[in-house]
Parts: C-alpha cells; structure tokens; sequence
C-alpha cells in the first residue's frame, strides 16, 4: 500500500520486509516440520490460491463477497449520510432519534446476523443488509460531527449575505462536513467488507466467508489462508479507491493524507 | 473636497434607545448595550472605537440584521431594519473566505444567495473590474490557501461590495493584518469609500485608526455598553498616511485617549 510521502527507498524496504518474513515462515514451518493443518508454509498457501484462481472457485466467491460488501456499504453509507444531514438539521431531531442510534450502535452486530438471515433469507441481500448495518453508524456519526463543524464566523457570513438553510447547507456545511464524511466512508467500507463475511459465515452457499468455513471443515488451512489473502486484497482496494475519492472530492485541501485506522 | 455639512444629509441609518440583554450561561442578564443612540449620513465614515467588550461588535451585528436587539428602533431608509438586507455588506475580522471557491467565486458568493434572483453573469465583470483595481488581476483562479492574508482580506471587501451595497459594516477587518499591510489597506479603503460614496460603520480599537478613516468616532464603553461620546473628525480629505504626523491628528488621538485612561470620567 502507498502511502502519502513514501519515498521509494521505504516502498523496497517494506516489499523486503515482507519477503524476509515470508522466507522465515517457509523455511521455520519446514525445519521444524510444523504440520500443515497448524501451519501451512507460504508456498503451499500460493499454490492453493493459484489453483483456487485457475479453476475460477475463488474468482466466483471473491465476485459474490465484493458484490454483498459494495451493495451493503452502499446502502449503509446512503442511509447513514441521509440520516446524518436530517439528524443535524436541529437539536430536537438529534434528541429524539440519536438515542435509539446509540442503542442500535452498542449492539454487536454478529449477534443480530442471524435475524437478518431469518429475515432477509439466505442469499446475497441478507448478506447486504448486514454489511449495511456495520458501514451505517460510521458515516452517520461522522456526517452529523461535520455538518456541526461549521465555524460560527461562516454560519455568521452566510447570515449576514441572506442565505437560505438550504443554501447555507449545500454551499458551506456539506463542503465543511466532507472530510469527516470522507473518514466516515473508509471506516464503513472496510466494516462492511466484515460484514459481508459474518453474514456468509451464519449462512451461506458462495462468498469468501463461506470459502472459508469450507476449507477449515476439511482441514484445508491452505485454502483458509488464500483465502484470507483475498479477502486482505479487497480491503486494501477498497482503502485505496477511498483514497483516490478522498483526492479527488477535497481538491482545495492542501495535504490529502490518507486516513490510517485499524481494522 | 469640501467638509460635509451632516445636517443637510438625511440620515441612512437612525438607532434610538438600543438596548442589548443576553442571558449569559449561569442564568444571569448581561446587558451588553444600553441606550445607544445615533445617526449615520448617506455617505458617511463611521468608526465604532472602544474597548474589548463594550458591545462594538454586537451592535454591529444589530446594525446588519444578524442579531436581535433586546428592545429599541433601528431603521434603514426608515424601514425596521430586524432582518438582513442585499444593500448592507459585511467584513469580518478574519477574511472567512470558502477554502474551496476560487477567488472569483468566493467575491461572487454573495450573489448566487437569497431569492436567486441575481444572476452571476451580470456581476462577473465588476468582480474582476474590483480584483484589478486592488492588485489581484490574475488570481481569479486561485484558492484562499494560495493566497496571503491582506490579499485575503482584499476578497472579502470585495465579496462586501459585490452587491453594491449602500452600506458596509466592518469589524476591525484589518486587525490581524502587520501593521505595514494594515496602514496599506487603510489607505486603499478610504481610496474605494472615497469612490463609492457608500456608507461604512468600522470597529476598531485601535484610536488612531478611527481618526485616520473616520468622519465621525462613536466612542464606546464598556459593562455596560454604551454610546459615551460623538467626535467629530475634521481633518481635511483626501488623507494620507503622513498626515498621522500633524498637530491636528495628535491633538485628536490624545483628547480620545484620555477617554480611556478613566473610564468612570467617559461614564
């Protein structure tokens, strides 16, 4: 992953890093004759991602898993910022409705997946909706603190030049609010790409999630883990195409740094 | 140019017995303005002066409709005026210009709000008449960040005037400025008022400032806020900035600073 101020020399030093750590794991997993059901050397984890790749089963579970984290952070992210903007339109909006948002925030979203199976079935919106659920709260909370970040002085300006509410909220909050909207929308993607895989990991017939379960019933760990490289390439994209966004959307911001989280 | 004779001219603005209460956050009254009275002339140089808390800048948000006075008349053209008008601009402390508007859209801003009924075409062309006059040719394209603080500040006076506004309401816009950009854009303000013709009300607290711009000084003081005393300036126009070495501007900067040495004394 690049980073913002990277120098190529750092970029090298990074590849060798993982290449060192790699070559320890292979050659550490041989001498000590780890079984591979623990611990399956890398080799073994690239030959059963090639094969998975050839044979076009691991293309077809990686497609239904971006799809479900594309479609749920969508919903997710439309919603929340929907909300977000009615929620921080007055103080009584926020008082009646942020409470019950808190409520639904602090319960674990796992726990809720298998009423949304029940409800939404066993294909891909049930699958969606869970991604949406984790991608919402994010964005909502973000939206909300941005629009409310507005300086006093510009809501003052905008005042003393006339300007209607809607006026006011397209020409300077939303433009304010973007770069919190912008964090809010990276940390959703990456949640709804965890979403994606708890749905398929309560109930499903394709996805990486399911994938996965697969492999370690059969005691495939190589396939668990080229699995897990899959799955760690669709969240790097997904941080990447963010940034790009991030970019592109906030041209006047002079340093677009992009947002390091854990996750 | 000969000394205005303010009593012929009809007053712009008129204020009666202003009265400003905030309810502060411990639930006690703060009366911030009380029994401010004045009037302004059509074409005149106003400078609100006083201390940090004497209700300038309040009263300068009554005057623009952005805030509600407790109690009192204030009229514009003998219309209330409770509400912002298009004929009042506005310059702020600090430029507040809109980090992602180019400089020409920033000065246009004041345009496109409102009933919409403006139409931006129609005042592109006084936006860069304005950004030649003051230097700025060539920067319509740039962003705020790119640009320095007094060209900033150049924005949002032109932003103020966009609408050709009647009158313009400044509060202490050159106060964050070095004082040699300050002495510049003091000058370059009483050029644009001296062709304009429009009315301006400046605060400030700076008193030599308020003698060097101003018609007439409103001095205030403070807790609570009021109107103490109307100074005439008759020092001759146009001014210049090596006018602030004659007899006369002193005479005028010491007699208002003895307001301030005791206050009790201007109460």
């Amino acid at each position: 992953m690049t980073t913002h101020g990277r120098t190529p020399v750092e970029t090298v030093q990074s590849i060798l890093l993982l290449v060192g750590l790699l070559a320890v794991w292979e050659l550490t997993v041989d001498w000590l004759e780890v079984s591979p059901i623990l611990l399956p050397p890398p080799s073994a984890v690239a030959i059963s991602l090639f094969n998975g790749l050839k044979s076009g089963l691991l293309v077809k579970h990686f497609g239904v898993t971006f799809f479900e984290t594309v479609g749920g952070f969508l919903l997710g992210s439309a919603t929340g910022l929907l909300g977000g903007c009615l929620i921080a339109q007055s103080r009584t909006i926020e008082r009646l409705l942020y409470p019950y948002v808190i409520a639904f925030q602090t319960v674990p979203k796992v726990a809720i997946a298998p009423l949304i199976v029940i409800w939404f079935g066993y294909g891909l919106s049930s699958k969606v909706v869970i991604a949406a659920t984790l991608a919402f709260f994010p964005v909502l909370a973000n939206t909300i603190v941005g629009l409310r970040s507005v300086p006093a002085e510009q809501l003052e300006l905008m005042a003393a030049f006339m300007s209607t509410r809607s006026q006011t909220l397209w020409k300077v909050q939303m433009p304010q609010a973007l770069p919190f909207i912008l964090v809010g929308l990276d940390v959703g993607a990456v949640l709804a790409v965890i979403g994606a895989v708890v749905g398929e990991f309560v109930s499903a017939k394709e996805g990486l999630g399911f994938q996965i379960l697969q492999s370690g019933f059969s005691l495939d760990t190589a396939g668990v883990f080229a699995v897990l490289v899959l799955l760690a390439v669709m969240g790097i994209a997904i941080h990447l195409a963010m940034g790009l966004l991030r970019k592109k959307v906030l041209y006047w911001v002079d340093d677009v740094s992009p947002i390091n989280f854990s996750g | 140019m000969p000394v205005l004779d303010l009593a012929e001219l009809s007053d712009l603005v008129t204020a009666n017995a202003v009265r400003m209460v905030y309810t502060s956050r411990n639930g006690g009254l703060v009366t911030a303005l009380d029994d401010v009275s004045f009037g302004v002339a059509e074409g005149e140089f106003i400078a609100l002066l006083g201390p940090s808390g004497c209700g300038k800048t309040t009263l300068l948000k009554i005057l623009n409709g952005t805030l509600n006075r407790t109690s009192g008349q204030i009229r514009m053209r003998g219309q209330p005026l409770d509400r912002p008008r298009p004929d009042i601009g506005r310059v702020f402390q600090a430029p507040v210009l809109l980090a992602w508007r180019t400089v020409l859209d920033n000065i246009l801003l004041p345009i496109e709000l409102g009933d919409g009924k403006l139409k931006r075409r129609d005042y592109e062309g006084r936006a860069r008449d304005y950004l030649k006059m003051v230097g700025l040719e060539g920067f319509e394209t740039k962003y705020p960040h790119e640009l320095s603080g007094g060209m900033q500040q150049r924005v949002a006076i032109g932003r103020s005037l966009i609408r050709d506004p009647a009158m313009l309401l400044m509060d202490e816009p050159f106060g964050a400025l070095d004082a040699m950009t300050r002495d510049l854009l003091n000058v370059e303000l009483l050029r644009i008022w001296q062709t304009s013709r429009k009315t301006i009300v400046l605060v400030t607290h700076s008193i030599a400032e308020a003698v060097f711009l101003a018609d007439r000084v409103f001095l205030m003081t403070p807790r609570p806020g009021r109107l103490s005393e109307i100074i005439p300036i008759d020092l001759p126009r146009p001014r210049h900035l090596d006018m602030i070495n004659s007899p006369e501007f002193g005479h005028y900067v010491r007699s208002i600073g003895r307001h301030f040495v005791t206050p009790e004394a201007a109460a």
